[in-house]
């Protein structure tokens, strides 16, 4: 071995060494840009929110009709979406990610208690769907999410809100209480239209559940794979 | 990710990321010299150099492909008073023996008959037969390019090169697995001659690697069992004792391989358990400064290479698995609609995909190099399929050979 070995390596280390940085640099990069991106979803959706509540106050003055929400639901769905992935790559117990899926839950439960107001006043049936789930070795939850994700992208009539049970958030913990499920209760469960349901719900279930799904097309469909695949299984 | 985890994972991309572009620099710069030192072209260069060569032909069950082969060196553009052939029958239960008498009053070619004795001991009956100034070997399933033996031995007019690798070229392939090992041999050649480059070739490959016969095998002896790998052993053997092997990159030879996975299996259990052995019988060469690039890089490089890649492969079957699995669930539960349009969100932006596209990158431009001094094809579509295949073989061979190196479990030939 000479010097011009050891120069060798060196350079080739310098250049390894430049490479990895370069890959680190590209990778925060680019979860940055997606963090600010979810945050940026979530202003968005909070503004959106508080101008539905403005208007919902002034009421009397405006009709139900214009107090749409079909676009709130879309990012609302969205954000979740977004949620779901920056989970599955930094793992549940990320500081960013709970403090982001605290801000998605409460901006949910805001729209939850507005779309029970609006409800209420402009005398509107909204089928809603409390989803509450564990990270915790749960396998029927992460069935019992495509299920709702695939129930939420065929139709607009029914609102989802899906809460991870485990997340420190009073508001929660609050909404549990409201429907009586307790720490013993098993995941997934499910609240429709103020009934609790535990254990996982199939497409057919869910359907079955929530009255105002029972003529949708696409939905029919999706149930007809549904039994397809429970029978070749 | 767990932490642990994390780090292995990023260490083992680190090191094989600083042995690519290792490879690559010394690639570039041996290309570089070469032009700089202005070597007359193939065409024109005139050979002057022709000791006696005599190159031998081991022979067990090989009566498909041993005729071939024998006549492939006789029709060498090598001056044939210089050349002999020995052929050594080692036990064959087939028809070798009779087609190896079709040769027997050829002036050029000896025949030897013994008992199965393995490899190693075929080659010696060889050498011990001969007083050619070069021995080398040729399987008895390959065959050599015309002008091979010239290109081969003219690297001889060097005094301090002691040995020469070919480039191997697996031959017309007619299997999907074969395709596959043919990508994976255009890999090899580039490998062996970055590592030719920086005098740490630790492989002197049966099919027509060439020795000076007296200073090779009269000073460090000869071949060994060296658990059914005798090519490793031999060349690390002479790199213990100083000597010098180098790539003949004009050289060719073509053989075949395995055509099925078992038989390809069996073939790589035998390397890299053969090869984890004399790494470990020659232990004394790591970090050894006589043992130069080979002592500080290569060896070690294998040995962590083939260790991470067993200790890695579940975690690589995890990432696999688990989105196909999510997959799976998704359409049981929510049929094919669910499954919706791709978004570019879901995919990982973590620095280790970013490392692993990059060697992924690499890989082509190495099989790219190894076609290009092969003479070979230039882009195809077994070049993107090598690695997603071998990437799900390999660790299994790597394991079984680890565990036998591991509790001395001994390998067979075939």
């Amino acid at each position: 071995m000479n010097s011009k070995d050891w120069y060798k390596y060196g350079i080739v280390f310098l250049m390894t060494v430049i490479l990895f940085s370069a890959f680190f640099y590209v990778s925060n990069k680019l979860n940055s840009r997606r963090l600010s991106e979810i945050r940026q979803i979530e202003n968005r959706v909070s503004l959106d929110l508080l101008s539905r509540e403005v208007q919902f106050d002034l009421l009397s003055r405006a009709s139900c009709q214009t107090l749409g929400h079909t676009t709130l639901v879309r990012e609302l769905g969205t954000l979740g979406d977004r949620l779901a992935y920056l989970e599955d790559q930094r793992g549940s117990n990320d500081a960013e990610v709970i403090e982001l899926k605290k801000s998605y839950s409460l901006l949910q439960l805001r729209d939850y208690i507005s779309s029970l107001e609006l409800s209420e006043k402009c005398n509107t049936d909204t089928d809603i769907v409390l989803y509450f789930y564990s990270n915790a070795d749960c396998r029927d939850c992460i069935k019992q999410g495509y299920v709702l994700t695939s129930v939420r992208q065929h139709t607009d009539q029914v609102r989802v809100y899906a809460f991870d049970r485990d997340l420190e958030l009073g508001a929660i913990k609050t909404l549990l209480s409201v429907y009586g499920i307790t720490s013993d209760d098993v995941s997934p469960i499910l609240v429709v239209n103020e009934k609790v349901h535990q254990g996982f719900q199939t497409l057919s279930d869910v359907v079955d559940l929530i009255p105002s799904l029972d003529n949708s097309t696409s939905l029919e469909a999706l149930i007809a794979d549904e039994v397809i695949a429970t029978e070749e299984e | 990710m767990p932490l642990g985890y994390a780090i292995f994972l990023y260490s083992f991309l680190f090191v094989t990321l600083y042995f690519q572009v290792f490879l690559l620099v010394s690639f570039v710069e041996n290309f570089l010299e070469k032009r700089n030192k202005k070597e007359p072209s193939k065409e024109n260069e005139i050979l002057s150099y022709f000791p006696t060569v005599a190159v031998i032909v081991p022979c067990y069950n090989e009566e498909a492909t041993v005729e071939r082969t024998i006549q492939s060196l006789l029709d060498s553009d090598y001056p044939s008073e210089k050349l002999s052939i020995i052929a050594v029958n080692d036990g064959s239960a087939d028809g070798t023996m009779q087609i190896l008498s079709g040769f027997k009053s050829h002036p050029q070619i000896t025949i030897i008959n013994q008992e199965n004795g393995g490899k190693h001991t075929a080659l010696n009956a060889g050498i011990l037969s001969t007083d050619a100034e070069i021995v080398g070997c040729l399987d008895a399933d390959s065959r050599v390019a015309v002008d091979a033996l010239a290109q081969s031995v003219k690297h001889f007019a060097d005094p301090t090169i002691h040995a020469t690798v070919p480039v191997m070229i697996l031959e017309r392939p007619n299997s999907i697995m074969r395709w596959l090992q043919k990508v994976e041999y255009e890999i090899a050649i580039f490998v062996r001659k970055s590592l030719g480059a920086i005098d740490a070739m630790f492989v002197a490959p049966g099919p027509l690697s060439l020795f000076r016969r007296e200073e090779v095998f009269g000073v460090i002896g000869l071949y060994k069992k060296a658990h059914n790998t005798e090519d490793c052993e031999i060349a690390l053997r002479m790199h213990d004792h100083g000597l010098r092997l180098v790539h003949a990159d004009d050289a060719f030879v073509y053989t075949f391989g395995p055509s099925g996975l078992v038989a390809l299996f069996k073939q790589r259990v035998r390397w890299v358990s053969g090869g984890l052995n004399n790494f470990w019988d020659y232990r004394r060469l790591y970090f050894n400064k006589r043992a130069g690039n080979l002592g500080f890089l290569v060896l070690p490089f294998m040995v962590i290479s083939i260790m991470f890649s067993v200790l890695l492969f579940p975690f690589v079957v995890i990432q696999i698995l688990r989105p196909l699995i999510g997959v799976v669930d998704r359409l049981s539960v929510a049929g094919i609609d669910s499954i919706g349009v791709f978004d570019w969100y879901s995919v990982g932006v973590d620095a280790y995909i970013f490392a692993s596209l990059l060697l992924l990158f690499m890989l082509f431009v190495t099989v790219f190099l190894g076609r290009h001094t092969a003479r070979e094809r230039g882009i195809s579509l077994d070049m993107f399929l090598v690695a997603p295949v071998y990437g799900l073989l390999a660790p299994f061979w790597l394991v079984k050979s680890t565990y036998n190196f591991i509790f001395a479990k001994k390998t067979s030939w075939r």
